[in-house]
């Protein structure tokens, strides 16, 4: 086997998904299951069917039996490595980064478990290789194919997005600005600097940012040196972004110590670091604009049919109902409905549903566009459509789920009307409950996290 | 197109309006004010171009705007030019407009506009084929009943000062801006749909107007120039409901000339051809050689002179033995005698020029004489007619063939000097004049210093303590030169607190900075040690008031005493009287004993330096507490 390598991977899956705690209260987020999978075989699929032959997964300690065992039924061919963290810490994604920082000695990429998405990987990576870029960030266009219009379960509440706004050059897409809609009041300041060093900026605020990113070694080695930063997005990225604008860029450091303010004396400077490693880049006259520059991010805008962070409900949602149109693997016969299921419906629609093994669902029960994982119990007399039914759901007879989300061995009793409804894990609903646009958890338990 | 020509209406009959009065006087002297729109331009007057782009385009119906004294010339020339004989050509001039705004006011009042209208100046030149252009302005028109006008631009890729913010999709202005510098985008712009932020985009001066811009200009006296218009229309969107979208011009090539620097760009664009098919053998009898070169009709040329690339030579001219042409326009019936080097030089028609004479990156006005060995060069102007005696040297100089007011320095009887400084006439005028004439020159010199001045906003970018800092110490050093009262000084410094959002704390540490570190480093250099101390004395002792607004309480003496250490430590010379400063500053009541005793006993910053310090303040500091015991037990004597 080539010992070379040109990326390694970091999949950060020790997120706790505090976005949908009614769902990760027990369970890690990135073993939720889209389709008959858990969350986190999708970006790793994704990095397999690129050719990557070894990942890091990062994981909180207290999940990472679990998620090990799990992520080990998947069947990947490539080599995993799981680098526990202490859960108790909260730790940024910046500081797990820095946490593995002496296994990095290539250039890395690094993906969040919750994106879900068929696009080239090559793509984004050859935009990396292109451009010599220093950070390449993947964002979806969002704009077209809204079609998919559903209620999210749960009591109805405005789908409030934090916006970030984004800044690239049009033509050449080098990520110039990082923001947040919130840093600003009523007008966004554009610095001069900004304007002078791009003619033609774009600024978007519908973008998704996948999380995605593709990093040089050196970045690695600065976040290393520098602690205050503890996550990718909120304090590393905009930190970059923005230095590309600085002086020092313009190739004005060359070689002449430091003579500026007395602060800057134990900061490790960004510019020093580069220099030492891509001293080519200097030479690099290629483009004219960036030719020089130490520091040049670049955003690579892809325009795919599926491209969702399932960090929210809303996006849980979404990607469940779309997950079938995915083209990352095949999903055949076996696939989605597994053979140790035992099914005696005879209203089974098997092209829209999604059944885990060794599950078993009664005769008598009309089952539609849902997914159900694995050691669920479905009684007769029971109608369950658009629904997500976590593992070891147990639903007894004449009950009505109508897009729900049941998570992992809860109980719906038996005569229960549910309809756009979230049942948190282990929860047991009692006979007969009507429920609607509710969340159903035990209050006790959503409170200690 | 099922509609046929004969049956159009009047109504539908596309209309193009030609602004052909700039109200610049950007040309003199070589042209007069209101002829600039004949300044020729490769041998043909400038409005020339925009009539020719109007009729490449198939639009025959052309208001043209004149003002009443160019109006003859206007219509002799457009009934004399072989290629007009087309447009149907409707003369509108008025002697009251004095803005472009006023010609379109000019325009709703002789309600001479029945349809959507191409509304250019006569001074555009390129190529643009404007149906399309305008049908797609119809199109918009059926999905924003509130679109006005839709503006061209040329796309560029330098960097032109005027910023524009468009919706990605629609190309519709949202925003326009046209200082240097960092602009405020409101927020709501961006989240609503993803915008661009164009800085590439050269004006082209034609817009494709509907029906309802005249009347905007009516109802709005305000509006003096497209500029105003288009402000005024994106502030009161609401209030006038009206749109303005922009068209981008990718290929082909439209440009604007409107000064000498934009003269200079255009006709070295010609030359090189990008303006096709506006280019000199076909808009005029010219053949072509290699390299650019243009050769009229009927040249007499020495056999040993030397004609240089991108150059235009117009017909019946004569060039001597020995001439040196290179990259310039000469002009019709020119005489060019024997050894004359020209270059980057623009001579107008009829120009006689003698034997040894230079003339470089100059313009030569009509029917000129220039005598033997004369040298004009950088920037110089000639007017009409002007003589020049011979060995005359003149640089970056505009000369007049008459006395206009009295003021201008006499070289003959045929050349005055037109001063800009003497000049006080009409302020705004000479503001116009002297900034083309300096960008020129800028052109002409090299690029050095465009370059300094972008290093230069580079450079101005710190962020906000540094601001704070460099601006407080302006205020100072201006407070102290013009004798400003401290109270102004204060407020001075607190709206640049509050501008860079700096806290109380750290401004008064950088407030002390600054008022230790006035002087300029060879300053600082001529000083001995006693001069300086005196100096600085002196500057405390001014800004008084100041300190005593800003250092109130232990906290603030802290800060200003950690500045003082911070000074020292990079200012030798303040090393050696730092113990006197502070002292100073405790005999006048801004610093508190407590306070310095407090510094003093603070050892946990271990440098050498702060421990060195403190040693020097030990004197001061053994005094300070005897003073304080033996306060103490007056007090006491008091109470007791």
């Amino acid at each position: 086997m080539q010992n070379w390598l040109e990326f390694q991977a970091v999949v950060m899956a020790a997120g706790k998904g505090s976005r949908i705690p009614e769902m990760t209260a027990t369970k890690p987020k990135c073993l939720l299951p889209v389709g008959n999978k858990p969350m986190i075989y999708y970006p790793l699929k994704l990095l397999e069917n690129a050719g990557f032959s070894e990942t890091k997964i990062i994981v909180a300690d207290n999940y990472a039996s679990d998620i090990q065992e799990e992520v080990d039924r998947l069947g990947f061919e490539m080599n995993l490595s799981f680098v526990p963290i202490p859960s108790d810490e909260d730790w940024g994604t910046s500081d797990s980064l820095r946490h593995i920082s002496d296994f990095i000695i290539t250039d890395v990429i690094v993906l969040s478990c919750d994106l879900i998405t068929d696009v080239d990987l090559h793509e984004v990576l050859n935009t990396y290789r292109k451009n010599n870029a220093s950070l390449v960030s993947l964002y979806f266009s969002t704009s077209k194919d809204e079609q998919c219009v559903f209620t999210v379960p749960g009591p109805k509440s405005k789908n409030k997005l934090e916006k970030d706004i984004i800044g690239y050059d049009s033509k050449t897409s080098r990520l110039l600005l990082m923001a947040s809609a919130s840093d600003y009041e009523e007008t966004m300041p554009l610095s001069s600097s900004l304007l002078n060093k791009c003619l033609n900026l774009s600024l978007c605020s519908n973008l998704l940012d996948s999380h995605m990113y593709i990093m040089k070694r050196w970045i690695i080695d600065y976040l290393s040196k520098n602690k205050s930063m503890a996550t990718l997005k909120g304090e590393l990225l905009p930190f970059v972004v923005k230095e590309q604008l600085s002086k020092h860029v313009q190739g004005q450091a060359k070689g002449k110590p430091n003579e500026s303010l007395d602060e800057n004396d134990e900061k490790v400077d960004i510019f020093n670091i580069p220099k030492e490693f891509n001293i080519s880049s200097l030479y690099d006259v290629g483009n004219k604009s960036c030719a020089g520059d130490l520091l040049k991010c670049y955003a690579c805008i892809m325009d795919s049919n599926i491209g969702v962070r399932a960090n929210t409900l809303f996006d849980y949602c979404r990607i469940n109902k779309i997950i079938t149109k995915l083209n990352l693997n095949l999903e055949d016969e076996k696939d989605k409905i597994s053979p140790e299921a035992e099914i005696l419906s005879n209203q089974f629609e098997k092209n829209t549903c999604f059944v885990g093994p060794h599950t078993k669902i009664m005769e008598k029960t009309s089952i539609k566009s849902s997914n159900i994982g694995s050691r669920c119990i479905i009684n007769p007399k029971t109608r369950i459509t658009d629904c997500i039914l976590m593992n070891g759901v147990i639903i007894e007879e004449r009950c009505v789920l109508q897009n729900c989300i049941v998570c992992h061995d809860a109980i719906i009793s038996a005569g229960c009307e549910l309809k756009d409804c979230l049942i948190s894990g282990n929860f047991k609903v009692p006979t007969g409950g009507k429920h609607y646009n509710e969340v159903l958890t035990a209050i006790d338990r959503l409170m200690e996290i | 197109m099922s509609s046929n020509n004969t049956n159009l209406e009047k109504q539908d009959i596309l209309q193009a309006v030609v602004v052909a009065s700039f109200f610049h006087k950007n040309f003199w002297p070589a042209v007069d004010k209101d002829h600039s729109c004949f300044v020729p331009l490769v041998n043909k007057p400038l409005l020339y171009y925009a009539l020719n782009m109007l009729d490449s385009s198939d639009i025959t119906e052309v208001v043209i705007f004149c003002s009443s004294s160019t109006a003859d010339r206007t219509k002799s020339f457009v009934r004399d030019t072989p290629g007009f004989h087309r447009l149907n050509v409707i003369y509108t001039s008025s002697d009251t407009c004095r803005s472009f705004g006023d010609v379109i006011r000019h325009l709703d009042s002789c309600a001479l506009i029945r349809n959507d209208f191409v509304l250019l100046w006569g001074n555009v030149v390129g190529k643009l084929s404007l149906l399309p252009l305008v049908k797609s302005f119809k199109d918009l028109r059926k999905k924003d009943k509130g679109a006005v006008m839709t503006l061209v631009y040329q796309q560029g890729d330098a960097d032109t000062g005027q910023t524009l913010v468009l919706s990605s999709q629609t190309n519709r202005i949202l925003f326009h801006n046209k200082k240097k510098g960092k602009i405020n985008l409101p927020l709501e712009l961006v989240l609503n749909e993803s915008v661009k932020i164009r800085r590439d985009l050269n004006e082209t001066n034609i817009a494709i107007c509907s029906t309802a811009v005249p009347p905007l200009f009516a109802d709005n006296f305000d509006f003096q120039t497209k500029d105003d218009f288009i402000k005024g229309l994106l502030i009161n969107e609401e209030i006038l409901n009206s749109t303005l979208y922009v068209h981008v011009v990718q290929d082909g090539y439209v440009n604007e000339v409107f000064d000498w620097p934009s003269y200079q760009k255009v006709t070295h664009d010609i030359l090189h051809r990008w303006t096709y098919p506006q280019v000199p053998e076909i808009i005029g009898k010219y053949s072509l050689r290699y390299g650019n070169i243009y050769f009229g009709d009927n040249l007499k040329l020495a056999l040993t002179c030397d004609v240089g690339n991108d150059t235009v030579i117009g017909s019946d001219s004569k060039l001597g033995n020995g001439t040196r042409i290179l990259k310039s326009v000469i002009g019709k019936n020119c005489t060019i005698s024997d050894n004359v080097t020209i270059e980057n030089s623009y001579l107008f028609d009829g120009v006689t020029i003698k034997n040894n004479c230079v003339i470089k990156f100059s313009v030569i006005g009509e029917n000129c004489t220039i005598k033997e060995k004369s040298e004009i060069s950088d920037s110089c102007i000639l007017g009409s007619g002007v003589l020049i005696e011979p060995n005359t040297v003149l640089q970056q100089h505009r000369i007049h063939s008459s006395n206009l007011n009295n003021k201008m320095k006499k070289l003959n009887s045929k050349a005055f000097i037109y001063n800009v400084e003497n000049d006080s006439d009409s302020d705004e005028e000479q503001e116009v004049n002297g900034l083309t004439y300096r960008k020129r020159s800028l052109t002409v010199s090299s690029c050095s210093s465009s370059d300094d001045d972008n290093s230069s906003i580079a450079a101005s970018i710190p962020d906000d303590t540094c601001m704070f800092y460099s601006e407080v110490v302006d205020s100072l050093i201006r407070g102290f030169e013009d004798h400003v009262h401290c109270d102004n000084l204060i407020l001075e410094i607190n709206s640049s607190r509050y501008a860079y959002n700096i806290n109380y704390r750290e401004a008064n540490f950088h407030m002390i900075r600054a008022m230790l570190t006035l002087n300029s480093k060879a300053e600082l250099e001529a000083l001995n040690q006693v001069r300086y101390y005196t100096q600085l004395l002196s500057k405390l002792d001014y800004f008084l008031p100041v300190l005593k607004n800003y250092i109130k309480n232990i906290d603030s003496c802290e800060d200003c005493l950690s500045a003082i250490e911070d000074v020292a430590k990079g200012e030798e010379l303040l090393n050696t009287v730092v113990v006197k400063v502070i002292h100073h500053l405790y005999d006048v009541n801004i610093l508190s004993e407590e306070s310095i005793l407090k510094w003093h006993k603070k050892e946990e910053d271990t440098s050498q330096f702060a421990k060195n310090i403190r040693q020097k303040t030990n004197k001061l500091i053994e005094w300070l507490k005897e003073a304080e015991e033996e306060e103490s037990e007056s007090d006491e004597d008091d109470s007791s």
